[in-house]
């Protein structure tokens, strides 16, 4: 897939201008990457519901779509480790984060967005993000274990039952 | 499950030298109204949060100094606040067992119940366990009759060994002597760690071990454990080697990473804390049975913290560890103890690293889960 092109939301249009951006470029093909951290949480939220549920979109939002597919693979990720983020500075945040900011480690989001967010600035909205695509993850890894499931696969089944049953 | 460790009280009828439950001012006795207020606490946990399945362990100070009536309050409690709830109760105690006597074994019988097991510790070396204003050498006269009386009416026990500084070089000599004294009880070894009574200089200066030291004992007491033909129920050797041949994760709190999910620790006033070396150390309080609901505890900030510290640690100290799975950072308390916060790996990280490497070797998959 082509990389995406960056999508920056600009403050004098309305969000519905930007969705129906959004919602354009992907529909043609063109995947889209979000700058997040300057976003606000409605925005940012309205964003990720347009890409979950609108069948028009074709193509991923990024950073939504590779956060999303490492959540439904159940891989031990966090934010620092997307693609599409600033990915610098972990090792400073982590160091300082227990004084400078106990309520980040008792933050429910904490184990996908792992103090991200706090250099960012961008809390609110990662908050308002991280249990929305966690429970978008948790009900695609339910669609994909109930289409994997024995018996589903039905066609394959029924053709192998025939050939065994007796004539 | 989950495992309350309850104090009904922290006085204790022993002085043993390196106490870490030890601490200043008066003893302090848990009252009927405190045990009903935990039991209604921990019973809408056990209905909401926790399967319906509570373990109790009744610990101390010495709680067999508690009198015959709070027992029989407390059993009447349990059938009324916890079993009447469908709730499944298994009790088990944690006693010097000095006052272990043939008259209270049909108590005990009545508490711990057909499968309930006695924990109790052991100190061979001279010094280091004794009564509190009678003559030296009456704790042991008294720890062996009770085990006799535990024996004479069935009950199995099982045997804590803190490991300290003048063990060491007797350890193989101990592990030998504890397996024909105690021919198939269940022996768990612990490292000393510093507090309480082990916290104060002089103590700590002639009993306290390093981290390395804790790692070679480690080395000797599995060398003799795999001499022994690797008999079950010897810790911590028995979950680290079913995970490592079977990727089977049956590890106790300290190495589980999951402790604040599965413990907590009582004091005898119905404070709630992460488990019951916490209630000794008062760290990581929760607050009051008095007070707090079930779902405030659930939601507790402090329980959200704890459940962090292993995404914490794995991409900080304990980033790339080959040893992640078997211990999970270590015990949060000793981290606490030793750098006063609970993002930090165990103090006895170096020795566990020693230890695993003699082991297992290096060639392990990376620690994930």
């Amino acid at each position: 897939m082509r990389p995406p092109i960056p999508f920056t939301f600009m403050p004098d249009l309305p969000l519905a201008w930007h969705l129906g951006e959004l919602k354009r470029l992907s529909s043609a093909g063109i995947p889209v990457l979000l700058d997040v951290d300057t976003m606000g949480a409605d925005e940012a939220t309205q964003c990720l519901e347009l890409m979950l549920h609108d069948p028009d979109m074709a193509t991923p939002v990024e950073p939504f779509g590779s956060l999303l597919q490492a959540l439904v693979e159940k891989q031990p990720m966090a934010l620092w480790d997307l693609t599409f983020l600033e990915r610098s500075g972990e090792a400073e945040v982590f160091r300082t984060l227990p004084k400078a900011h106990p309520e980040c480690l008792a933050c429910a989001c904490f184990p996908i967005c792992a103090g991200y967010a706090t250099q960012m600035g961008s809390c609110a909205t990662w908050q308002a993000l991280i249990p929305r695509l966690a429970a978008a993850a948790r009900a695609l890894g339910r669609l994909r274990q109930e289409q994997e499931a024995p018996g589903n696969s039905r066609g394959f089944v029924a053709a192998e039952r025939e050939e065994l049953s007796p004539p | 499950m989950t495992t309350l460790i309850l104090k009904p009280t922290d006085a204790c009828n022993a002085r043993c030298r390196y106490c870490s439950a030890a601490h200043p001012g008066a003893a302090k006795f848990m009252d009927g109204e405190t045990l009903r207020q935990v039991f209604e606490l921990f019973g809408d946990w056990a209905c909401d949060f926790g399967r319906r399945r509570l373990r109790i362990i009744w610990h101390g100070g010495e709680p067999l100094l508690m009198p015959e009536a709070f027992w029989e309050e407390a059993l009447g409690l349990e059938d009324e606040l916890l079993r009447s709830r469908g709730i499944t109760v298994e009790n088990g105690i944690q006693t010097n067992a000095t006052r272990l006597t043939p008259e209270r074994i049909p108590l005990l019988k009545r508490l711990l119940g057909p499968k309930g097991v006695v924990g109790t510790s052991v100190d061979p070396l001279p010094g280091i366990r004794e009564l509190k204003g009678v003559p030296e050498g009456q704790y042991a006269r008294d720890f062996g009759a009770a085990l006799e009386a535990l024996r004479a009416a069935d009950i199995r026990y099982g045997l804590v060994i803190v490991v300290h500084r003048l063990a060491l070089p007797h350890l193989e000599e101990l592990y030998a002597k504890l397996r024909t004294e105690h021919p198939g009880t269940g022996l768990r070894f612990n490292p000393l760690y510093r507090q309480g009574r082990a916290g104060e200089a002089r103590v700590w200066d002639d009993l306290g071990i390093t981290a390395e030291e804790w790692g070679q004992a480690l080395i000797t007491l599995h060398g003799a454990w795999m001499k022994d033909g690797c008999p079950p129920g010897v810790q911590p050797f028995g979950p680290w080697e079913a995970l490592h041949r079977d990727g089977h994760w049956g590890l106790s709190c300290e190495c589980s990473g999951r402790c604040f999910a599965t413990h907590f620790g009582v004091d005898p006033e119905g404070g709630v804390f992460l488990c019951g070396r916490s209630s000794d150390g008062a760290s990581f309080a929760f607050g009051n049975a008095s007070t707090l609901t079930a779902q405030a505890l659930h939601e507790h900030p402090l329980r959200r913290s704890l459940a962090n510290r292993s995404v914490y640690l794995q991409r900080s100290t304990c980033r790339g560890c080959i040893w992640w799975r078997y211990c999970h950072g270590g015990c949060v308390n000793d981290a606490w103890l030793e750098k006063g916060t609970a993002f930090a790996a165990t103090s006895f990280c170096a020795g566990l690293k020693h230890f695993f490497e003699r082991r297992f070797g290096t060639n392990v998959r990376p620690g994930v889960a």
